[in-house]
């Protein structure tokens, strides 16, 4: 006959028992999150007050359809970037490159935590390949903006970073959806993000037209990226730009900005050289 | 308040409904990001709702309630009455504030629509925190609705014709302009009778 036997109250701990008969009343496996809470994760280790490690952000990127002014023209969709990344106060790179592939005819910007836009931009381009794959036909760039602002808005409060310009050509045409880590998802035709952005917004505001030739409006693209960059201290380097038509997606060679602010002030005929003098 | 600075104007008599929302699309508490923002989700052929809050939040509440409010009509072949479907957008936030899995959604709605079983007009609205004023004759939502409320009650009349009601909104939204600190470019209007639907023509500045 089996018998079941109660050894646990004849061992002697002290000494060490059997280890098959060890006591396990208050035994738990540390299980995730195991006491991080993201949010004050984040802000105590990369926020203000954090010494040593920063988030690398700090930027301006800008993006508008236009309409091509004659038949030489393409038409379609700018994007215009800076490329400094910074850390706090520290300049941490002087050339990186914001504008980041989702497919052939999409992209999307990085405004924001430098991590978290290429790690998510990443996701989202998986989802977009995989929905080709599945579907035979491209996604659409409403839905791959729908896709990153719902997995945005699911982490939302958990402390991402996330400031993105979704722009592409699709069987609808030029579209640009701007999405952000707080869930936001806009259509717009044309933005800025970052924080040079109010400076962007000044120049695009102000010299944007719907209809152009491919020519201004590359030009309005760097000039709006290049005075970002002079008066935002978060924005600077060079400026990249891609620009998306009907057929075909073009990346333009990075531009210096300090090199494009001289080129401006000598087409408007401004004097910007300094003459140190006595009063 | 979720609104912040935004502007949501409902005004019922017993004929019609009119809900007007501002445009405005804000970033970052200060930014117009963009002026042509379509807070308004219709919910059925005589349904409407406008929310305001965070745009992540309006997106998402919006869409979930239109969702599960045609997906009624499509299960049970009729629409849900303006009534129910108020106590339902309410159930949804006060079940979000009291559960730990269900989402919260920090908005201010108002739902207007013609009830054809009562053969009336329907206004309510429901905040962030599941309180809800069900069929009344005028309701604010956002700041700006401090300074109507008094305009409302004095001018409000419940045999109001169409032109008359309009004319009221209007001067509520104007007073909303001249005193509240923010631009807001414009307001989108529709008007709900028993003939279904209608789009009013925008009120800009």
């Amino acid at each position: 006959m089996f018998k079941v036997r109660d050894e646990s109250s004849e061992l002697d701990y002290e000494r060490g028992g059997e280890l098959g008969h060890l006591p396990v009343e208050n035994f738990q496996f540390p299980m995730p999150p195991m006491g991080i809470q993201p949010k004050e994760f984040i802000s105590s280790h990369f926020g203000p007050a954090a010494k040593n490690l920063q988030f690398r952000k700090g930027t301006t990127t800008l993006a508008f359809i236009y309409e091509p002014a004659t038949p030489n023209d393409k038409g379609g969709i700018i994007i215009a970037v800076d490329s400094r990344a910074s850390a706090g106060e520290y300049i941490s790179s002087k050339s990186v490159m914001k504008i980041l592939d989702i497919g052939d005819r999409m992209v999307a910007t990085m405004a924001g935590g430098a991590a978290d836009c290429q790690f998510w931009t990443r996701i989202v381009a998986k989802y977009c390949n995989l929905h080709e794959l599945r579907e035979k036909t491209p996604i659409t760039v409403s839905a791959a903006s729908k896709y990153f602002a719902n997995v945005l808005y699911n982490y939302k409060d958990h402390g991402l970073s996330v400031g993105s310009m979704v722009c592409g050509y699709d069987k609808k045409g030029p579209q640009i959806f701007i999405v952000d880590n707080a869930g936001d998802r806009s259509p717009m035709r044309y933005v800025s993000v970052g924080s040079g952005s109010l400076n962007a917004y000044g120049i695009l505001d102000t010299n944007y037209k719907p209809v152009m030739t491919d020519e201004e409006a590359r030009k309005l693209g760097r000039r709006a990226i290049m005075h970002a960059t002079y008066r935002d201290a978060g924005s600077g380097g060079v400026c990249n730009m891609v620009h998306i038509t009907a057929d075909e997606k073009v990346r333009l060679p990075p531009l210096d900005v300090s090199k494009l602010w001289y080129e401006f002030a000598a087409e408007v005929g401004k004097d910007i050289v300094y003459e140190p003098h006595d009063e | 308040m979720a609104g912040g600075m935004h502007f949501l104007v409902g005004l019922a008599t017993d004929d019609f409904v009119i809900v007007a929302a501002d445009k405005a699309n804000i970033s970052f508490g200060a930014i117009i990001a963009t002026d042509d923002h379509n807070k308004e989700f219709r919910l059925g052929k005589k349904l409407t709702m406008a929310v305001i809050g965070e745009q992540g939040d309006t997106d998402q509440f919006g869409e979930y309630i239109k969702a599960n409010v045609s997906l009624y009509a499509v299960k049970n072949g009729y629409e849900l009455a303006p009534h129910c479907a108020h106590h339902y957008i309410r159930l949804l936030i006060a079940r979000g504030l009291r559960s730990r899995d269900d989402p919260r959604f920090v908005v201010d709605a108002l739902i207007g629509g013609y009830d054809d079983i009562e053969n009336k007009a329907y206004l309510g609205s429901v905040d962030y925190l599941g309180n809800s004023l069900p069929s009344q004759k005028f309701l604010f939502r956002g700041f700006s609705g401090r300074f109507c409320y008094s305009i409302m009650d004095q001018q409000y009349k419940p045999n109001l014709t169409e032109e008359e009601a309009i004319k009221l909104v209007d001067k509520c939204i104007r007073e909303g302009k001249k005193r509240f600190v923010s631009n807001l470019p414009g307001y989108r209007l529709s008007i709900i009778d028993k003939n279904g639907y209608r789009r009013l023509p925008d009120i800009v500045f």
